[in-house]
């Protein structure tokens, strides 16, 4: 019951956001506005989620960001190599849970923490995303039925909504039904929240994490494949998302030390932080101005939470 | 004495060059309550972890439902029967009640292709077991654990025994980190469950919570069983001193009737 109100702070910081820039600029509070913050949000929201569920079982993925980027290359190429569309997606989201699977194989055998282990696959995909580029971005001049279908690169004129926000719907409702309504979900609370006495009771906790790092692995592939499709370009430079998933994540009542997390603090704390960009970006701020303020929201928000905390324990006694 | 439906026989165990147990032998007759006190490092938990399948025994039997058994492992001993209720890892503090009750058995139903946890029988059994075994301050099973007093959380730990089918309960110092009250409280849900034909084995440091609830008292001392009394036949003052000492010396003459 307590768990569902650590979404407040995302919901505030929403409400804060948009009472901000609507004063400041009044054509901020318009769909056109709100569908240019869910078309940033469906990217990063699509990773929030593996992140997010990988955090509520206990652990991190750091590379998500550089797999985010891998896969998009990688479905690039195997479209400009002519491969099938259906095959060529299939295949980059097999690959890329193959990948978060990988680093769950890594962090459950070796005992590392899997901020170090992921921290490696980091900096290894994204080499190996150099390499296959050479440095270069991938891009198409013509739309690929494909990347409409993942992107749509030319929505309608009225809003600038992007179809990637569909999918990023479409993955938040099979995983809200997977934590909150599946046996499966239990585990993951129980995993993340007491590891040793999930195990004692029953639970098979690592083969819980091997599947929430593939989850991980398989939406950030997923996330690359939706930016390919509406940007119709990717470039193998660092893009950093990891941080943006997690902080969107804590943002959302995500806890960083696990068992507590919904799917629908991770879609809300990705919303809060995307208004915040698109508004600097609408008020005219420089760029590093958004990244100063998530800073700046990630603090205020965990102290919120952490106040909440406390102000339940005193309600009790 | 009724029929033991657990029993350890000559059991003997060693941590290195440490005999941590030495020929020790209990039994646990059916639908009754064994004490086990001690004074600390006596091999209490040593005796009830092998009882639970967390050790092996180097030498001597186990027997349960007059067969001898080989306790491998937690959940072999799960499986005949025997629950254990560790004080701190038994539940997940960040998780409601009823997810907490049934995690690693949680009902499921078929709803189309998904097969979707059984919420609202969850939220049912685990209301009503906590009713049964009469814990009234909590009314629902929404509530998470970390909320909860230690008596609560001891009681939930015991209905979810009660509940998944446990023959043996085996409670290592249930009460210790209790309040006076609630320790009580605790003492009430074990003699309740016995009550209704469960076996219990409870180790405490606390001899006043022994007396009202033991059927059988045992008394270990660096390892070794030195003493082993019957529901009133036990005499605190020799009791005591068994535990300080090992021997029916009283330990306070002074103090003696
Ligand atoms: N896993 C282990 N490895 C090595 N020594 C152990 C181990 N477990 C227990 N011991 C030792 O065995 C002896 C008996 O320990 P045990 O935990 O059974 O005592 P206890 O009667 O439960 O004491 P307390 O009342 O303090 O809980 C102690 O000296 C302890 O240090
Ligand atoms: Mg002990």
């Amino acid at each position: 019951m307590f768990h569902r109100r650590r979404e407040l702070g995302a919901v505030i910081a929403i409400a804060v956001t948009y009472s901000v820039f609507t004063y400041l600029n009044r054509a901020f509070l318009t769909w056109a506005t709100f569908g240019g913050i869910l078309t940033i949000a469906a990217e990063i929201g699509t990773i929030t989620i593996g992140e997010g569920v990988l955090m509520v079982s206990g652990e991190f993925d750091l590379s998500v960001g550089s797999n985010f980027t891998f896969s998009a290359i990688v479905l690039g190429m195997l479209l400009k190599a002519a491969v099938p569309a259906a095959l060529s997606v299939i295949t980059v989201l097999g690959m890329a849970g193959l990948i978060g699977l990988l680093n769950g194989l890594i962090t459950v055998r070796t005992r590392i923490p899997s901020f170090i282990t992921t921290l490696g696959t980091l900096f290894f995909w994204n080499g190996m995303a150099l390499w296959v580029t050479g440095g270069w971005p991938i891009s198409f001049i013509a739309p690929l039925p494909v990347l409409n279908v993942l992107g749509n690169s030319t929505p309608s004129p009225a809003s600038s909504l992007h179809v990637s926000a569909a999918w990023w719907a479409v993955a938040a409702v099979i995983f809200w039904i997977m934590l909150e309504k599946t046996r499966y979900g239990n585990w993951v609370y129980g995993t993340g929240g007491k590891t040793e006495a999930a195990r004692a009771i029953g639970v098979p906790v690592d083969r819980v994490k091997l599947i929430n790092f593939t989850i991980c692995g398989l939406l950030a592939g997923l996330a690359g494949a939706l930016q390919l499709g509406r940007m119709m370009s990717i470039s193998p430079v660092r893009s950093g998302l990891e941080l943006e998933a997690i902080a969107s994540a804590v943002v959302g009542g995500v806890s960083l030390f696990g068992g507590i997390g919904t799917v629908l603090g991770m879609i809300l704390g990705t919303i809060a932080l995307a208004s915040i960009e698109v508004g600097l970006v609408a008020a005219g701020a420089p760029s590093f101005w958004y990244t100063a303020f998530v800073g700046c929201v990630i603090i205020v928000i965990v102290v919120i939470n952490t106040q909440l905390d406390r102000l339940i324990f005193t309600w009790r006694s | 004495m009724a029929t033991p439906l657990l029993e350890a026989r000559d059991i003997s165990k060693r941590f290195g060059r440490l005999q941590a147990l030495h020929h020790v032998s209990i039994a646990l007759p059916r639908g009754q309550t064994l004490a086990l006190v001690g004074d600390n490092g006596a091999g209490k938990s040593t005796l009830i972890k092998i009882l639970a399948g967390v050790h092996q025994p180097d030498s001597g039997e186990i027997w349960f439902e007059h067969r001898r058994v080989h306790l491998g492992s937690p959940t072999q001993a799960r499986r005949l029967g025997i629950e254990t209720v560790y004080q701190d890892l038994a539940l997940v503090e960040s998780m409601s009640i009823a997810r907490n009750f049934f995690l690693g058995a949680e009902p499921a139903r078929r709803v189309g292709p998904v097969s979707v946890l059984d919420t609202a029988k969850m939220h049912r059994t685990a209301e009503s077991y906590l009713r049964e075994i009469g814990i009234t301050s909590l009314t629902t099973a929404e509530k998470e654990i970390r909320l909860l007093s230690g008596g609560e959380r001891q009681a939930i730990s015991i209905a979810r025994a009660m509940y998944f089918g446990a023959k043996v309960m085996i409670l290592d110092e249930p009460t210790s980190q209790l309040s006076i009250k609630e320790a009580r409280k605790v003492l009430d849900y074990i003699r309740d469950v016995t009550a209704r034909g469960l076996s219990t084995i409870f180790i405490t440091h606390n001899l006043s919570h022994v007396y009202p609830v033991a059927d059988v008292i045992v008394v270990l001392y660096h390892g070794r069983k030195v003493g082993e009394f019957l529901k009133g036949t036990a005499d605190p003052s020799v009791i005591e001193s068994l535990i300080v000492k090992g021997d029916t010396e009283p330990a306070d003459r002074a103090g003696g009737n």
